[in-house]
């Protein structure tokens, strides 16, 4: 089975730190990393391809530093990682990004199956695969959370209310959570292996594309915690009981308990 | 494995990056295994870097490297619970510059410059074990993983247990290394211009004696990143020990310091860090830098100058690094890995600045190791001055105010006696 997977290099959303004035997150050379629910999406074209054979192709877009996530992604054990970068597409919105991985999509050519993460790690958007799908012109299933192939597609969809279990046809879009598999951390020998292999480098111009945003984000800011700090003095073991007596007070007044 | 390196370098410092872009520069096929899960993820130091070797070594060096700022003025200050007194060199350093850079983003701008020279640089390992082969090294070990190569250059940093594994040094001792903790402070660009009267790119290097370790062995650091402050304490293991001093609470002191406080009040930090350094000097170098099959670089060797005043390990890590890759060049060209082979490496470091910087300050440790220059002296200083500036109903003149702080204290013997060893040996 041919399959191409989706992959964006995001932002290492735990090594993010914050301006703690303005609550924004400093974003200058911070870390990136491939994104979590993609690299699971790439775990599970791996074990398809382990099992049934075929080919595993990737897609990345994003800015010039995206080159890097091609090193995670053939140590894992991708066949042939294709990039599009640009400086201006770190801000580029869903329907952009859908339509340039489409394109590249177009001219990688013949696939069986789509793979991507449901969000990404930094923008979380749950918009990319959706978009994929319908540019494309092919059925889409959201957030599995289990997929099988052999004798047909089934994916298991956790749509929040319920998991549904899909027949699905061939080829189609599936979007996947983390909690699908745990992906390999990829031996010495195959980082090695991976380290000289070469990758498709697409610029916007080779699809035809340009950058045209319409999305215009206003501001990305840490979710504000004010914290009471309440301090209780009980250095004094025989007044332990006044202590505790205030603690119950603080909570009580903040209707905890 | 099939493949097998001409060198396996273990540990992305600067020492290690160093080797690996000499020997990639020169075309050998080199690799560098780094534990942490980036390059750069695991190194921490106080602030400073010396350009000299870099610049030498790397030519895009001033159009690249990841620069905050330049230093452009120098502070000592001495410091008791109160007060503090500063002595500041303002100068345009362009005969030596030096600048200050975040080391991780430093590094990590090394490992990409590697890469470029067609080494590689693999984060995420650990090497856990050399492979011997009747007593000579051929490879490493990484897991249930085997690597081999012709040489392995050890440049593991402060924690030597891959050269305590070839047998080529022992642990530390409390009273050969100090412990280092440090804070990044966010404040603004333009605060940090102003607070220390800089223009755009200039930076402060300040240093601190006295309250900031508890008056124990050691010293603050100060040191201006574009937009936020390092801010750091370092203290020797034995005497944190002998004062029963908790390293981690003594940086919210420091912090706390008025002098301090009232520069950082708009800041908070954004980082915490923790890393030991080798305070020896060349006493602290093992007698032995080469095996068969393997060479020491950068902290592992204990290539560190402590002057008291600063402490330079970065620049002469990367050198010992250069030299080890020279070395294994000329080994390779020889097909002789021995140690024998590769012991011209101790001759290249004795002929370097390495050797010749921690020869000249070979005395220093000794003289560092006097505690008056972090008790007495300080607390003194700031005790005179203050009462030289007090007018009073009997305003005195400093010498009198001088004997009678002394009082006790110290001798006016002994003054005269660490003065000139000071200016002798520092
Ligand atoms: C608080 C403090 C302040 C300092 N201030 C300054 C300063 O202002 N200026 C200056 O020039 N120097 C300063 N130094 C000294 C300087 O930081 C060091 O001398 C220098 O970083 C040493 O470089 P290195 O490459 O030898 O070691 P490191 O930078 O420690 O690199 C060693 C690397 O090896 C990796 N490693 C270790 N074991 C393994 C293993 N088994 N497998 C794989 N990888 C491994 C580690 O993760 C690490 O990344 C300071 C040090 C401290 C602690």
């Amino acid at each position: 089975m041919d399959i191409i997977v989706c992959i964006k290099q995001s932002y290492d959303v735990q090594q993010l730190k914050f301006d703690p004035k303005t609550g924004e997150p400093m974003l200058a050379g911070a870390p990136r990393k491939m994104s979590d629910m993609d690299r699971r999406a790439l775990e599970e074209a791996l074990k398809i391809k382990e099992n049934l054979g075929g080919t595993v192709k990737t897609v990345t877009v994003g800015p010039p530093e995206s080159r890097d996530v091609v090193k995670e992604i053939y140590a894992m054990g991708a066949d042939e990682a294709f990039v599009v970068t640009d400086l201006k597409l770190d801000k580029a919105d869903p329907d952009l990004t859908a339509k340039i991985i489409v394109e590249t999509i177009k001219k990688i050519g013949n696939f069986d199956l789509i793979l991507a993460g449901a969000a990404s790690t930094d923008d979380y958007s749950w918009q990319i695969p959706a978009k994929v799908a319908a540019l494309l012109d092919l059925p889409f299933f959201p957030n599995a959370v289990s997929m099988t192939v052999d004798g047909g597609l089934v994916v298991e969809s956790d749509l929040g209310d319920a998991i549904y279990k899909y027949k699905a046809p061939l080829p189609s879009v599936v979007s996947v959570s983390l909690e699908i598999n745990e992906p390999r951390i990829p031996t010495l020998s195959a980082i090695l292996k991976a380290s000289r292999k070469q990758f498709t480098d697409f610029y916007l111009q080779d699809l035809g594309l340009e950058v045209v945003t319409e999305l215009e984000v206003r501001k990305v800011v840490m979710p504000k915690v004010e914290r009471k700090n309440v301090v209780v003095e009980a250095t004094d073991p025989s007044k332990m009981e006044d202590g505790i007596k205030k603690i119950l007070d603080e909570l009580r007044k903040e209707n905890v308990i | 494995m099939e493949e097998k390196f001409d060198a396996i370098i273990v540990g992305a410092g600067a020492a290690g990056l160093g080797a690996a872009y000499r020997l990639a520069k020169y075309g050998l096929n080199v690799v560098v295994l780094e534990r942490g899960q980036r390059i750069g993820a695991k190194n921490v130091y106080g602030g400073r870097i010396y350009t000299h070797v870099f610049e030498k070594e790397i030519p895009e060096f001033r159009k690249e490297a990841p620069v905050e700022r330049w230093v452009k003025k120098e502070r000592l200050t001495l410091m008791n619970s109160d007060d503090a007194v500063t002595l500041e060199l303002f100068s345009d350093f362009s005969a030596n510059d030096s600048f200050i850079a975040i080391l991780s983003k430093f590094n990590e701008w090394l490992g990409k410059k590697v890469e470029d020279a067609g080494g590689l640089v693999i984060p995420g390992i650990k090497v856990d074990d050399l492979i011997a082969e009747n007593g000579t090294i051929k490879g490493i070990t990484a897991g249930d993983e085997k690597l081999y190569a012709d040489v392995v250059i050890d440049a593991e940093g402060i924690n030597p247990i891959i050269a305590k594994k070839a047998g080529l040094r022992d642990d530390w001792k409390p009273n050969q290394v100090a412990v280092g903790v440090k804070e990044v402070i966010k404040i603004s660009e333009n605060t940090v211009n102003d607070i220390f009267q800089l223009n755009e790119g200039e930076g402060v290097a300040n240093l601190f004696l006295g309250y900031p370790t508890n008056y124990a062995l050691g010293g603050g650091f100060l040191y201006t990143n574009k937009d936020t402050i390092s801010l750091g304490v370092v203290i020797r293991i034995d005497s944190a020990i002998a004062k029963r001093i908790q390293v981690y609470d003594i940086i919210e002191d420091f912090r706390n310091h008025p002098f301090i406080h009232r520069i950082l009040k708009e800041g908070s930090p954004i980082e915490y860090s923790a890393h030991l350094v080798p305070e020896e000097g060349l006493d602290g170098i093992p007698r032995n830098l080469v095996g068969d099959g393997i060479l020491l670089a950068g902290d592992v060797a204990g290539f560190v100058l402590n002057r008291g005043l600063t402490i330079r390990g970065v620049d002469l890590a990367f050198l010992s690094g250069l030299l080890a890759a020279e070395t294994v060049k000329e080994a390779h060209e020889a097909g002789d890995f021995s140690r024998a082979s590769l012991s011209s490496y101790e001759e290249k470091l004795k002929n370097s600045i390495v050797f010749s910087e921690l020869e000249a300050f070979k005395r220093a440790s000794g003289l560092l190791g006097n505690l008056r220059f972090y008790e007495t002296y300080p607390q003194i200083l700031c005790e005179v001055l203050k009462d030289a500036y007090t007018v009073g109903e009997n305003s005195r003149k400093i010498y009198p105010i001088l004997r009678e702080k002394m009082k006790g204290r110290l001798s006016l013997f002994t003054m005269i006696r660490d003065v000139i060893s000071a200016v002798r040996n520092l």
